[in-house]
């Protein structure tokens, strides 16, 4: 590789390493145009990332047993009773460990501990021989087997033990990089193994760091107290204490023994085993002791005293906190995690749990190692701990932790607080700022508050029937206990009516929603004062009418609502902006266009100067100016509003929200109507795909996602693929807007266009009765086109008598709507004409024909195709009349504006052609 | 070799800096007998099976042999990458010693299971040590980088004053060869290892 190569492959590599992952490959494709390097330097940004490279361990000096002059091997080589000593282990406070091979009556390798000279060798064995029964009772995987005890020839003694070939857990848990719940686990597995021996009436009494060996067990860390039982047998009075020597880090004063062992170490019970665990776990969770030397412990002779005279140790979170910022970024890194992480982490029940376990006072702590393990169990499970005070706030938040992955804004139960978390500070901003009822307001909300979490409680399995709770059945139960439970309450009963009735809204429950929401309005318009809640309740309530499809009572609503709202808060604040859009969406529903863009655009202009331009609201604005401008047949508007709305929400929400899905389905329309079927067709996928991971399969949004994706996929000629989708389209319409609804009869009416495409008339007339039926109840302006479909599917079946019916019908709206001199007019008429015509009445026919002639021939540019068409049919008409001085200039004129027609339209030049033979023969 | 009298190695880093070859050349064997002895005392004082730390040996040794005495950075960076040669050898014979007696002299990194830590780091230590050289070859600034960091124990701004480089060069050249030596260790380099690995 070549010096100008390697620099490039260098470049290449920072500049992709600057960015998060996930924009690498893509920057790194664009950047690089030599596929070989391109290949290198991903590589060596996935070496980089990798997590446990050599080089983020600092060097080990290698130690080796048998490195001459180094290791001491006084004993190595001997024997020791049945034992041949191989090699030296290790060296701790009471004697130096072996390693030994036992000969008779087994043969296998041990541990074999030789004990310091000085002590009373007949006394330390005696008091071993005591224990040797139950540590022979003792069978448990954490537990490292102690075999025999014995004395050499200079009267050591010594013990024998099973040989674990591990690390002390410290060193483990480093080495291993493990995090803090792996060695919250793993320290359950020791608290294990101690509740075992103390079963047994065995308690250890020196549990530290190196009596807890680690080993690979299946892939799986496998602790191991060792020492159990010694410690007791080579007690004295005066040598309770054990010492360290390890690297200069901890001399002489004991940490892990409990206040009552430090004193005269008479009195021990398990507990005092329970504290040495929670200073074990203290260690390997904060990288450092509580008391690192610095404070002093005074062996007071009296537990009183001590209790008095001795300082509390720190919590983790607060010993974290005090490490130098150099160590606490390297013990964070054996952790796998960043200092501020781990200090936030360390925070809370961790603190509380591993501070029960280290209560000076014995009968705070718990009274079990299996307690202590337990309450780390329910740690990690997020479940509240015994350890922590059990208040109603901690409970909650401990419940909305568990369920974090479901109460995320989609769902109920977070947009149930968020919402009403937004209410309550907008709420209290205002009115706070007007008048004295803020304390009113700030107590209703405490209220609320406390219903909600009451709320939570009962589905918390601590307290209830356990099992898992939807956050949706929460939400209809808090409905149904609303009007039991706040009775003598009636502003916190709306309150809490409106939020719950929002909530049901976004999910698209306008039925629940809607009596939730006239409740709450009927209750706030008794109430006196609070006018900005019974604006919010009249916005929100005209919503869900306008998307229910009634736009009468939605526009009285939503003007209420203006007007409030323009007196209380201005005419250019958010609120006002907001119930603007909502009274343009009812306007554009309604299909007054003009109406509906002055308000959409007003409201864009409020909130860009309020908001930002990248708030969301501003987007909802784009979005509703993109869809107004498709109806107004501004196609390229469209396009333009609905990326810029796309763009803001895409930045605000990432890639996986609803909003972003309505964005990119209104991109994708806009993009239907100008005919890039290719690029629109992925959009509407995208889109659809999102709303149905995030709300469900029977949610209205993803029945609209269904139908532009059908609608794109008839336009594209396949009807196989639309057919489907249109159904199901259709379908969750039904079933969650109901069979009134409007969007209903689209529905029905696309799915019957693409019936009748594929050749099924009959079904198609079905679907297009249905939609005709429902707008004609509605005086809808798609009166016209329902009958025109209808129509054109009957005259496919030779039902010419009613076909003529509808397009009669078609036309009366048409002109009633649009005026005589429409091109839809002109399309009915010449619709109904052919009708005429098949029916054997070609006068009428031509009469028809001459009206859309008329039309046509007034609208000029763009309708030369259909003019041609007109004329032609009316030339026919004239020529089999027998008229041909009428005829021929007709045809004529068919003819040319035919050939002069681009794209050419070889069937109509061919008709006209033969046609003016035709009459030139006839003549 | 006993204790060099105190002011040699001063005087061999004044002479370094002056641009003798010949003091360079003095200077590695020298720092290297003083690291073993290092090593080997604390090992005496601190049985049991602990690990030493070796940049802390190399910062023990600057003490010892530069005591008070101020030198300016240059002469400093001279130290030190001498030391953090010196260092790497020490642990690289030390591992290969170990490695020939544990492994039969394998110095592929193969999956070592139920094996405590010090076998593995030791034929990872050979494994870095052959690709070090390798990318010497390439880049030798990034892989004294890596010498001062890994073996030495010197931060960023210390590298970088080493060095006469900036933190930010110094910074980059470590994530870079970081990356590149950890591709070399996993067999996946240019260079590669064996082909045919049959690790298990």
């Amino acid at each position: 590789m070549t010096d100008a190569r390697w620099r490039r492959m260098w470049e290449l590599f920072h500049g992709a390493a600057e960015l998060p992952v996930g924009e690498r490959d893509a920057w790194l494709a664009a950047a690089c145009d030599d596929a070989e390097l391109c290949h290198e330097v991903a590589e060596l940004l996935a070496a980089e990332s990798a997590a446990d490279g050599v080089l983020s361990r600092p060097p080990t000096y290698p130690t080796s047993i048998d490195s001459a002059g180094v290791l001491s091997d006084r004993l190595v080589g001997e024997r020791v009773g049945p034992y041949r000593i191989l090699s030296e282990i290790g060296e701790g406070g009471m004697g130096v460990v072996y390693r030994a091979e036992q000969e008779a009556p087994v043969r296998r390798t041990v541990a074999l501990k030789l004990i310091k000279l000085g002590m009373d060798t007949r006394e330390v064995v005696a008091r071993f021989e005591a224990e040797r029964q139950a540590l022979a009772l003792m069978d448990h995987p954490g537990i490292a087997t102690v075999f025999d005890a014995g004395a050499t020839a200079e009267g050591r003694p010594y013990f024998v033990m099973e040989h674990v070939e591990g690390l002390a857990i410290d060193r483990w848990c480093d080495e291993h990089r493990l995090d803090l719940r792996q060695r919250v686990e793993l320290v359950m597995a020791v608290c294990r193994a101690v509740q075992h021996a103390h079963q047994k009436g065995i308690i250890h009494r020196d549990l530290k760091p190196s009596n807890v060996l680690v080993l690979e067990r299946e892939g799986r860390p496998q602790p191991k107290v060792i020492d159990f039982g010694i410690a007791k047998a080579i007690e004295t009075r005066s040598t309770g204490r054990t010492v360290y020597t390890e690297l200069g880090r901890r001399v002489g004063t004991p940490e892990y023994m409990s206040p009552e062992q430090a004193g005269d170490g008479v009195d021990v019970d398990t507990r005092s085993d329970v504290y040495s665990l929670g200073v074990l776990l203290y260690e390997l969770l904060v990288g450092a002791l509580p008391f690192d030397g610095a404070a002093p412990r005074a062996a007071a002779p009296d537990e009183h005293r001590r209790l008095v005279d001795e300082p509390d140790p720190p919590p983790p979170s607060v010993r974290f906190a005090s490490l130098a910022p150099e160590r606490a970024a390297e013990v964070a890194r054996m952790r796998g995690t960043t200092a501020p992480v781990l200090a936030r982490d360390l925070r809370g029940d961790l603190d509380r749990v591993i501070g029960k376990a280290m209560a000076r006072d014995r009968a705070l702590r718990y009274d079990a190692a299996s307690q202590l393990a337990a309450d780390l169990g329910r740690y990690l499970a997020d479940q509240p701990v015994v350890a922590a005070p059990p208040t109603r706030s901690y409970r909650l938040a401990k419940f909305l932790r568990r369920h974090r992955a479901g109460v995320a804004m989609s769902t109920a139960a977070g947009a149930l607080l968020v919402t009403f978390a937004v209410v309550s500070s907008v709420q209290a901003r205002r009115i706070a700022a007007a008048l004295e009822r803020a304390e009113t307001q700030r107590l209703r909300a405490e209220a609320v508050s406390g219903f909600l979490v009451d709320l939570f409680a009962v589905s918390d399995p601590e307290l209830g029937r356990g099992g898992e709770v939807s956050a949706r059945e929460i939400l209809d139960r808090g409905a149904a206990r609303i009007p039991r439970e706040l009775e003598g309450q009636p502003q916190t009963r709306a309150a809490l009516m409106d939020v719950m009735g929002r909530v049901y809204q976004n999910l698209g429950l306008y039925e629940q929603a809607l009596r939730l929401q006239r409740q709450a309005l009927a209750a706030r318009r008794r109430l006196p004062g609070a006018a900005a809640d019974l604006a919010a309740t009249l916005d929100a309530l005209g919503l869900t009418r306008s998307r229910q499809g009634d736009s009468a009572e939605a526009r009285r609503l939503l003007g209420e609502a203006l007007a409030l709202r323009g007196r209380l808060f201005g005419a250019e604040s958010p609120e006002v902006a907001a119930t603007l859009h909502h009274l343009a969406e009812v306007l554009h529903d309604e299909g007054d266009l003009a109406g509906a863009e002055a308000r959409y655009r007003r409201a864009l202009e409020i909130r860009r100067g309020t908001q930002g331009v990248g708030h969301r609201e501003v987007a909802e604005s784009l979005d509703g100016l993109s869809v107004l401008s498709r109806d107004q047949g501004k196609y390229e508007e469209s396009e333009s509003f609905a990326r810029e709305a796309l763009a803001v929400r895409r930045r605000l929400f990432g890639e996986r929200h609803p909003a972003v899905a309505e964005s990119l389905d209104t991109l994708g329309l806009a993009l239907y109507y100008r005919e890039d079927y290719a690029a629109a067709e992925p959009l509407y996928r995208q889109a659809l795909a999102i709303r149905e991971a995030m709300l469900g399969p029977q949610h209205p949004a993803v029945a609209q996602g269904l139908s532009s994706l059908g609608l794109l996929l008839r336009k594209k000629g396949d009807l196989a693929g639309a057919e489907p989708v249109l159904r199901r389209a259709l379908e969750v319409y039904r079933r969650s807007l109901g069979d009134e609804h409007p969007y209903v009869a689209a529905a029905c009416n696309n799915l019957g266009r693409v019936l009748q495409a594929r050749g099924d008339p009959r079904g198609a007339e079905k679907l297009f009765r249905e939609a005709l039926r429902r707008w004609e109840s509605a005086n809808h302006p798609n009166v016209a086109a329902g009958c025109s479909n209808l129509a054109e599917v009957l005259v496919q079946q030779g039902h010419l008598a009613e076909a003529e019916l509808h397009y009669r019908r078609a036309l009366a709206v048409d002109r009633g709507a649009l005026g005589d001199g429409h091109r839809f007019v002109a399309g009915d008429w010449e619709a109904l004409a052919a009708v005429l015509e098949s029916r054997g009445r070609p006068a009428d026919a031509e009469q028809a024909l001459r009206h859309s002639l008329e039309i046509r021939r007034k609208l000029g540019a763009g309708e030369e195709r259909k003019l041609a068409h007109t004329l032609l049919s009316l030339g026919r008409l004239r020529l089999r009349a027998g008229d041909v001085a009428a005829a021929e200039p007709l045809l004529r004129e068919a003819e040319s504006l035919a050939d002069s027609l681009d794209p050419p339209d070889e069937s109509l030049s061919t008709a006209a052609r033969e046609a003016l033979v035709e009459a030139r023969r006839v003549s | 070799m006993p204790e060099p009298p105190p002011g040699q190695v001063t005087r061999l880093l004044d002479e370094v800096a002056a641009g003798s070859r010949q003091a360079s050349e003095e200077l590695l064997p020298l720092l290297y007998d003083a690291l073993r002895r290092l090593a080997r005392a604390r090992m005496a004082r601190e049985r049991g099976g602990q690990t030493l730390q070796p940049t802390a040996l190399v910062h023990e040794a600057y003490l010892r042999l530069l005591g008070d005495t101020q030198v300016g950075w240059e002469s400093r960076g001279h130290f030190f990458a001498a030391a953090a040669e010196a260092m790497r050898r020490v642990l690289i014979e030390r591992a290969r010693r170990h490695g020939r007696l544990k492994r039969g002299g394998d110095l592929r990194r193969i999956d070592l299971e139920g094996v405590d830590g010090v076998d593995a780091r030791s034929t990872e230590l050979l494994a870095l040590d052959l690709a070090l050289d390798r990318l010497a070859e390439r880049d030798p600034e990034m892989a004294q980088v890596v010498k001062l960091r890994y073996f030495a124990g010197l931060s960023v701004e210390e590298t970088a004053e080493a060095l006469g480089s900036s933190p930010r060069s110094v910074n980059r050249q470590w994530t870079a060869a970081k990356a590149w030596l950890q591709r070399e260790i996993d067999g996946a380099g240019p260079s590669g290892n064996d082909p045919g690995d049959d690790s298990g």
